[in-house]
């Protein structure tokens, strides 16, 4: 009984971390279209410096849960979580570099004149923190409801993905001087539709994890 | 919870006590026993140095019941104060502005007040024994509180939260068994403060423009110039035009001052819209001409009356139909045009203009909003701040749509007069 509390105790720790690194993805997917809509290199940089510390924070977990493994040799439902754990932070640290390249898009553009006024790009930003926040949520609390609402949502990426796509293409097609800027934004949007189908890989690990069951719920369009 | 728990103490030592006397009595203990039982209940009651409660050697069981009995008042009294207290703060807590949280040494919740579960978005039941980041859901906050637990120091931080964009500003505080969580919502206060450093930059800069060509010109004129007669006269007509830029803004400032302090109440009468229209219609015509725009006044004659101010009415189509003239390109059309819906009258003016990107659009009304400081004209960016006041006070509505690099229509209601 002892050993059981004990490696619960840690568990919740680690659970802990997940949301404290989720809260640090999210904020990089903000504030990396935040830099973007404000030209604001001084910000992009910060973000490509802070990426360092999800990568950091993703191997402190992931050593977290080896010394779990290792010393309180959890039976398979408790291995089970430390697995869902481990690939969790798999993805978080991947929307990181996502963000992180967003940043660095950022830098490239430098103080190019704006293309068109961004509409779409900070919606599917702010679609994707969104979802990502309650994926996390959906972990903690065991809340296979919630994950496969979230998966559901990721069309809704998708379709702003597509409507940029097809207007950044029109951009190019119009007047050939645009492409370098248009690209840029492309790269932008596709970075942003990554993250979300990684938050539905997260969805599709809680409800693993609660269920014990691999289903893909929601095949992404792209 | 903790009144309950002492009253139970009490209770159960009580029970003990009787219990040991009721040993010592059956085991006709020696009376020294006794005597020392007495002395410990008053001791709890009374500082030991209390003369009045020192006791005649070899006790007796009545005096051990006497000092029983004050003992169990003076706890009474204790509960009392401290149910007392409790409600205190209760009410103290429930009505605090700020959100305010007890944590544990393991960064868990056991305590929050109303505001930190709206905060929070949380309520109070299912959050008590979660984590406070399960709470925040914020790295920087959950960090704040950490530290302060770590450190046993108070620790202060503002923070943007990740999904909602405030800012919250957090004060931990270390106590002896975890930490109190103090966090204060910036969101509004940060924005007057962007409102206000943002209305000193509008103001200096729109200073700076006119005050620096007026410097410019009086300068050339005593260079010399003042001796050339026709130069004199347009550098002359030029000044004019520039004083009568910052009068406006000055008159403008105070309009809104005026309108916002509401010290000024409408002078309401039925009103004929048309005609006021057609008033500034040809009051602004020498301007669209000069800017060769096209100016039509397509409103009927026979509108129902509106209850309004003409003046305030006046002055809002000066406001829209001004912004027409100035982001419209050469060779365009300003369109004044009405509709009578229900028991209002709609007044719309739609320009040929550059338009207002659908990003801007919801802020233009804004006090100093302008979409683009270069293109503005010369605006302070108050005009339609002041119109959107003036048609609200009327208790009529006013908005825009646009299309970038097509046109603008803004169009405003006022309630008709009952006849
Ligand atoms: N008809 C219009 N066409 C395009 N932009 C407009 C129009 N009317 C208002 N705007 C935008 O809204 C901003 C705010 O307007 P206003 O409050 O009247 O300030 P100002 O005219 O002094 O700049 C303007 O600076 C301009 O960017
Ligand atoms: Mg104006």
């Amino acid at each position: 009984m002892e050993m059981r509390t004990a490696f619960h105790k840690r568990l919740r720790e680690i659970q802990n971390d997940i949301l404290a690194m989720g809260s640090m993805v999210e904020k990089a997917i903000m504030r990396s279209i935040e830099a973007l809509k404000n030209r604001d290199l001084e910000m992009a940089h910060r973000i490509i410096a802070e990426d360092q510390k999800i990568n950091e924070k993703r191997f402190d977990i992931e050593e977290k849960c080896i010394q779990l493994i290792a010393t309180q040799q959890p039976m398979a439902s408790d291995l089970r979580s430390i697995i869902c754990i481990l690939n969790i932070i798999t993805e978080l640290e991947r929307i990181g570099d996502y963000a992180e390249g967003i940043a660095k898009i950022v830098i490239m553009i430098g103080d190019e004149p704006p293309l068109k006024p961004l509409i779409d790009v900070p919606r599917m930003a702010e679609k994707t923190a969104s979802m990502l926040h309650r994926s996390l949520e959906a972990f903690v609390t065991c809340d296979t409801e919630t994950a496969r609402k979230v998966v559901s949502e990721d069309n809704e990426v998708d379709a702003l993905y597509d409507q940029v796509f097809r207007e950044l293409i029109s951009f190019m097609v119009e007047d050939p001087k645009t492409i370098t800027r248009a690209t840029r934004l492309i790269w932008v949007a596709h970075n942003l539709e990554r993250s979300a189908d990684r938050v539905t890989n997260i969805c599709e690990r809680v409800v693993y994890f609660v269920t014990g069951k691999m289903e893909e719920i929601g095949a992404s369009k792209y | 919870m903790e009144g309950i728990v002492l009253a139970l103490l009490i209770l159960l030592t009580l029970a003990s006590i009787s219990i040991t006397l009721l040993l010592l009595r059956r085991a006709s203990a020696t009376r020294e026993g006794l005597r020392a039982l007495t002395e410990m209940a008053r001791r709890a009651v009374d500082t030991p140095a209390d003369s009045s409660a020192r006791m005649a050697p070899g006790g007796k069981v009545e005096e051990l019941a006497e000092a029983l009995k004050l003992w169990e008042a003076k706890l009474k009294s204790i509960t009392g104060d401290l149910a007392e207290e409790r409600e205190k703060l209760a009410a103290i807590l429930s009505t605090i502005g700020a959100g305010v949280l007890l944590v544990n040494k393991d960064s868990e919740v056991t305590m929050l007040n109303q505001t930190a579960e709206r905060l929070f978005g949380v309520s109070g039941e299912s959050a008590l024994g979660r984590p406070f980041i399960s709470l925040a859901r914020d790295h920087e906050m959950d960090s704040i509180v950490r530290r302060c637990l770590e450190t046993n120091e108070k620790q202060v931080g503002a923070v943007q939260v990740a999904g909602s964009r405030r800012y919250l500003e957090l004060a931990a505080t270390p106590l002896s068994h975890g930490a109190l969580v103090l966090v204060q919502d910036l969101t509004n206060v940060r924005r007057l403060e962007k409102m206000r450093r943002d209305f000193i930059g509008n103001i200096s800069h729109e200073l700076r423009t006119p005050i620096a060509s007026l410097k410019a010109l009086v300068e050339t004129l005593q260079d010399g110039a003042i001796a050339d007669k026709d130069v004199a006269q347009d550098f002359l007509h030029r000044m004019h035009v520039e004083t009568d830029k910052l009068a406006q803004m000055a008159s403008e400032l105070s309009e809104l001052s005026r309108i916002e302090s509401g010290d000024s109440p409408l002078k309401l009468k039925p009103l004929d819209v048309t005609e006021v229209a057609r008033r500034v219609v040809e009051r602004l015509r020498p301007q669209a001409e000069r800017a060769q725009l096209e100016l039509i006044l397509d409103m009927p004659a026979n509108l129902p009356p509106v209850m309004g101010d003409e003046d305030r009415v006046e002055q809002v189509l000066v406001n829209v139909i001004h912004n027409a003239i100035k982001f419209t390109p050469p060779k365009g059309k300003i369109t004044i045009s009405s509709l009578v819906e229900d028991d209002h009258v709609l007044i719309s003016v739609s320009d040929t203009g550059i338009g207002i990107p659908a990003d801007d659009l919801p802020r233009i009304f804004e006090r100093f909003y302008k979409v683009d400081q270069a293109r503005s004209g010369g605006g302070t960016g108050l005009g339609l701040a002041i119109a959107k006041h003036i048609v609200q006070a009327h208790g009529g509505r006013i908005w825009a749509e646009s299309e970038e690099g097509k046109g603008t229509t803004v169009a405003f209601s006022l309630p008709t007069a009952k006849s």
